[in-house]
C-alpha cells in the first residue's frame, strides 16, 4: 500500500518536457491553471485537453502512471461531478428519487471535473518531469527576490530538498516498523478510535527516534562537507533560460490566446 | 512443517516498476531443523521470510504452517499459524519502543492474550535465553543498553511470543566482534537446548557453515540450491549462480591444494594436520 | 598532517553527569597514511573520528590539521577541506535527491566555480566507479554504492585526508568488498586514510593501527606486531584476522612460521 504512492514522483528522462527551465515550467502551469479556470466552453477544453495529451506523450511518462496518479483522487472528482448534476437549476433531464438531474447540472459537473483533472494530470505532468530538486532550486530562486524581506529562501529550499529525499527512506522504515510489530502480535486494523490510536504508539516511537538519529546523522555529514547556510555557496547546476524556453512560453500564449477567444 | 507451494511474490504489479521478488518456489522445512538462507541483497531472501511469517502475501501460490493454509478463511485458525512463526527482522532494535525493558519484552505476549503471572514468566524466561539478568535489566530504558544488549531485548520480545518456528534476518549485523560471537552462541544454544526450529538469513557462509544444517541459496527470487551445507559449499554451479563464495576455511585449503569437503575451521585443521602429517 | 597532542574528551550523559570518552590521547598520523583505528563499542573511537575534522572540539590538549588547530573557529573551513570523512549509515549521509547532485553538495559549500563543480563530480564518480548511476535517486542504490556515492562527495571536495567511521558495518559481503577496494585505491593515488572498523580483515593492509580501550591508546603499531599478541587482542575485545587464527591454532600441532598476518603468507607457508 505505502509504495503506491506516485504523486509527487520524478521519472527521469531527456524530452523537451524534462530539459525545460523549472521556473519557466512553474510559472507556466500557474498561468494554464489561470487560463483554464476562465475556460467555459467545449472547444476551449477540446484545446486544452489536446495540449495536456500532446504534453503527456512529449514526457514519455506513460498514460497509465498518470491515470495512477488521479486514482486516489478519484472519489472527490466523482463527488464533485455528483454534487453539480443535482445542483443546478434548469433543464430537467432526468429524476431520480428525490434529484432532478438538470442539463445545466451536467454541463457543470463536466467542467469542473476536467478542470480537476487537467488541473492534478499538468501538475503531475510538472513532478514527474522535474526532478524535485530542480524543483526546490526553482523555489529557491523564485523566492530569492523576497530574502529581504525576510524569506529565508535558500533555508526553505534546503528543508525541502532534504524532506525529498528521506521520503522514501521514511515510507520504507515505517513499513518495516509496522511489520515488525505486526509480528508482535500488534493489530492496527480493528478496535474503536481510541484503541486504534494507542495502537500507533509503537509505530509511532520508533519511527520518531530513527527520524531524531538520522537528523543528528544528516546534521553531521552536512557538517563535515563545509555546509554553512547559502551565504557563499555556488551550485553546479545553474539554471539558464534557453531558446526551447521561450519556445514553450509563446506555445503557451498563443494557445491561452485562442482558448481565451473561443471562451466569448 | 512450513511448506510453500509454488509461491510467487510480485511488487507494483502492473507499473513500470514491477518486480518479481519470489519467483515459482516450493519448499518445505522441518520442524527441529536449522535452515540458514542465502543469496545477495536483492535475491529475495527478505520477501520470502515475510511471506512465511504471514506479514506479505504471496502473489500466486499457497503457504501452510503445520497444514494450515496461511491464507485460509478462518481467521482464527490463520491467526494461530501465523503466531507459531516469529520473525526477528535486520536491526531490530529499532522496533522498541516502551519505556522499559521488561514491558518492551512483554508487549507481544500481552497481544497475544497472555494474563499477567504468564507474560511474567515469559519475560524471565525469553531474558534468561537472551543472556540478560531480569532483575538488573526489568526496570532500565532501552535507549540507556548497548547496541548489543538492545538488539537481545527485541530478540527476547520475540522469544516471549514462544515461537515453534524462530526467523532470523541477519541477526549479527552491525555488532562488534564480542557481541556477535555471543549472539551466535545464543542462537546455537537456542536451538540445541531448547529445540527451536531456526531459519537464518546470514550473508556469512563460514557461521552458516559452523551453525546450519540446510542451506537454501536464493539468486533473483528462485530457488537455485537446496541441500546441506557441505553438499552445497561443494557445489561450485550453485555457488557461482548465486554469486556467494566458499567459507573462507574451504577457500584457504582450495589455495593450499588440500583436497577436502572441510567448511568449518575445526574441520579445515583437522584436513591440514592430517596432509601435514602424512609427509 | 594531523597531530593529536594530550587530548581528552568528556561528554555530557542524559541525567546531567560528565563522562570521559577519551583520556590523554596523543598521535601522529602522517601523509599519506592507511591508518586504521579498532576498539569494541564505546571504546572511544567514533569520538576521535569527530575530533579530526572539528566537528567535536577536545576538552583538552589540541588537534593540529597541517598546523592549524581546530579549535578556532574561523579556520573550521579550512580543516574541513583538508579532512573529510564517510559515515556508517550510507542512508543518513546522502543529502540531495539525485546522486551528482550530492556528489556536488560539499563543492558548493565551499563555493567553487560551477564548471569546475561539475568536472569534479564527474571524476569523483568515476574514479568509484559510479558514474552511470549519477541521475539515480539514492534510495533506487544498494548499500556499498551509497557508500561510494559518499565517497565520491568528499573526493569532488579535493581533501588530502578522508576519515571512515565504520563504512562498511551496515553493507552486505559484495558492498564491504566494493568499498574498501575504494578506499584502498584512494590510499594509493596518496590520500590518508583513517579506517575505523569492526572487521579485523580490513585493517591488514594499513600502516599503522590504533587500538582504542576504554578510551585510551592500547596500542599503535604494525598489522603484524599488533595481532602476533593474540591474547590481548582477545583482551581488548577484538580477534584475530582469519590467517592469524588458524596459523596459531596448526601452531599448537605442527611448525609454522611465525608472524603469519596474510592469507597468502599462510598458504605459502602450507603449500603443498
Amino acid at each position: 500500500m505505502l509504495q503506491d504512492i506516485t504523486l509527487g514522483q520524478f521519472f527521469p528522462g531527456d524530452s523537451i518536457l524534462h530539459r525545460l527551465d523549472p521556473r519557466v515550467k512553474i510559472g507556466l502551469l500557474f498561468f494554464l491553471f489561470i487560463v483554464i479556470f476562465f475556460t467555459r466552453s467545449g472547444i476551449g477544453y477540446g484545446i486544452l485537453i489536446t495540449f495536456t495529451v500532446t504534453l503527456i506523450l512529449i514526457s514519455r511518462v506513460s498514460i497509465r502512471i498518470i491515470l495512477k496518479s488521479l486514482k486516489p483522487l478519484a472519489w472527490i472528482l466523482i463527488f464533485t461531478f455528483a454534487i453539480h448534476l443535482v445542483s443546478h437549476p434548469g433543464e430537467i433531464v432526468c429524476s431520480i428519487w428525490i434529484f432532478d438531474i438538470t442539463r445545466e447540472g451536467i454541463r457543470e459537473g463536466l467542467i469542473l471535473t476536467t478542470r480537476l483533472i487537467l488541473l492534478l494530470i499538468l501538475s503531475s505532468l510538472l513532478t514527474f518531469t522535474t526532478s524535485p530538486l530542480k524543483l526546490t532550486d526553482a523555489m529557491e530562486r523564485i523566492l530569492s527576490p523576497l530574502r529581504r524581506f525576510g524569506v529565508p529562501s535558500h533555508e526553505l529550499a534546503m528543508m525541502m530538498t532534504i524532506a525529498i529525499r528521506f521520503i522514501p527512506t521514511l515510507i520504507e522504515e515505517t513499513d518495516k516498523i509496522m511489520k515488525a510489530q505486526q509480528a508482535r502480535g500488534a493489530d492496527f486494523t480493528t478496535g474503536n478510535i481510541f484503541r486504534r490510536l494507542k495502537s500507533i504508539v509503537p509505530i509511532l516511537v520508533p519511527l520518531f527516534l530513527s527520524a531524531f538519529r538520522r537528523a543528528d546523522d544528516l546534521a553531521l555529514a552536512m557538517e563535515a562537507r563545509g555546509y554553512r547556510g547559502g551565504i557563499g555557496r555556488t551550485q553546479m547546476k545553474s539554471l539558464k533560460i534557453e531558446r526551447r524556453d521561450l519556445w514553450a512560453v509563446l506555445i503557451v500564449g498563443i494557445l491561452s490566446v485562442v482558448v481565451i477567444y473561443w471562451r466569448i | 512443517m512450513i511448506e510453500l507451494q509454488n509461491v510467487s511474490l510480485i511488487y507494483a504489479r502492473k507499473t513500470p516498476f514491477e518486480r518479481r521478488a519470489i519467483d515459482d518456489l516450493s519448499l518445505k522445512i522441518d520442524e527441529g531443523s536449522f535452515t540458514a538462507i542465502a543469496g545477495h541483497t536483492g535475491s529475495g531472501k527478505s520477501s520470502l521470510v515475510q511471506m512465511i511469517s504471514g506479514l506479505i502475501d504471496p502473489t500466486s501460490g499457497k503457504i501452510f504452517v503445520d497444514e494450515i493454509d496461511l491464507a485460509t478463511k478462518d481467521r482464527i485458525k490463520a491467526r494461530d499459524a501465523r503466531r507459531k512463526i516469529g520473525m526477528v527482522f535486520q536491526y531490530p532494535e529499532h522496533q522498541l519502543f516502551e519505556e522499559t525493558v521488561e514491558l518492551d519484552i512483554a508487549f507481544g505476549a500481552k497481544n497475544f492474550g497472555c494474563d499477567e503471572v504468564e507474560t511474567l514468566s515469559r519475560v524471565k524466561e525469553s531474558m534468561s535465553l537472551v543472556g540478560l539478568d531480569f532483575e538488573k535489566f526489568r526496570n532500565l530504558a532501552p535507549l540507556e543498553l548497548s547496541g548489543g544488549q538492545r538488539r537481545r531485548v527485541a530478540i527476547a520480545g520475540v522469544l516471549a511470543l514462544k515461537p515453534k518456528y524462530l526467523i532470523l534476518d541477519e541477526p549479527t549485523a552491525g555488532l562488534d566482534p564480542s557481541a556477535r560471537k555471543s549472539m551466535l552462541d545464543e542462537i546455537s544454544k537456542l536451538h540445541r537446548k531448547k529445540n527451536s526450529t531456526i531459519i537464518l538469513i546470514s550473508h556469512s557462509m563460514d557461521d552458516i557453515a559452523t551453525l546450519a544444517d540446510r542451506l537454501i541459496v536464493l539468486s533473483h527470487g528462485k530457488l537455485v540450491g537446496d541441500g546441506s551445507p557441505r553438499t552445497i559449499f561443494g557445489n561450485k554451479k550453485i555457488l557461482d549462480q548465486a554469486g556467494l563464495a566458499r567459507p573462507r576455511i574451504s577457500q584457504l585449503l582450495e589455495k593450499i591444494g588440500i583436497d577436502s569437503d572441510a567448511i568449518t575451521i575445526d574441520e579445515g585443521i583437522d584436513a591440514i594436520l592430517k596432509t601435514k602429517g602424512r609427509r | 598532517m594531523i597531530s593529536v597532542e594530550n587530548v581528552s574528551f568528556d561528554y555530557v550523559d542524559v541525567d546531567g553527569n560528565s563522562k570521559s570518552a577519551l583520556k590523554n590521547i596523543s598521535l601522529e598520523i602522517h601523509d599519506g597514511e592507511f591508518f586504521a583505528i579498532l576498539g569494541t563499542n564505546g571504546s572511544g573511537k567514533s569520538t576521535l573520528a569527530k575530533l579530526f575534522n572539528a566537528l567535536l572540539i577536545p576538552t583538552s590538549g589540541k588537534i593540529l590539521v597541517d598546523g592549524i588547530d581546530t579549535k578556532l573557529e574561523d579556520e573550521l573551513w579550512k580543516i574541513r577541506q583538508r579532512v573529510g570523512m564517510v559515515f556508517q549509515n550510507p542512508d543518513n549521509q546522502i543529502i540531495a535527491a539525485i546522486v551528482e547532485d550530492d556528489v556536488a553538495f560539499g563543492c558548493e559549500n565551499l563555493g567553487i566555480d560551477p564548471l569546475e563543480i561539475r568536472r569534479r563530480v564527474d571524476e569523483s564518480l568515476e574514479s568509484v566507479k559510479m558514474l552511470e548511476f549519477k541521475n539515480f535517486a539514492p534510495h533506487k542504490l544498494s548499500g556499498g554504492q551509497k557508500q561510494r556515492v559518499a565517497i565520491a562527495g568528499v573526493l569532488a571536495m579535493k581533501t588530502r585526508a578522508i576519515v571512515f567511521d565504520e563504512p562498511t558495518a551496515m553493507l552486505d559481503p559484495i558492498g564491504r568488498s566494493e568499498v574498501l577496494e575504494t578506499i584502498r585505491k584512494l590510499n594509493s593515488q596518496g590520500i590518508t586514510v583513517i579506517l575505523i572498523t569492526h572487521f579485523m580483515e580490513e585493517t591488514i593492509t594499513a600502516d599503522r593501527i590504533l587500538i582504542l580501550n576504554r578510551g585510551e591508546i592500547a596500542r599503535i603499531e604494525t598489522p603484524r606486531e599488533i595481532f602476533s599478541d593474540a591474547t590481548s587482542i582477545r583482551n581488548f575485545g577484538l580477534e584475530l584476522p582469519f590467517a592469524v587464527e588458524i596459523a596459531n591454532r596448526l601452531r599448537k600441532k605442527i611448525k609454522i612460521p611465525r608472524n603469519i598476518l596474510t592469507e597468502s603468507e599462510l598458504v605459502e607457508a602450507l603449500k603443498i
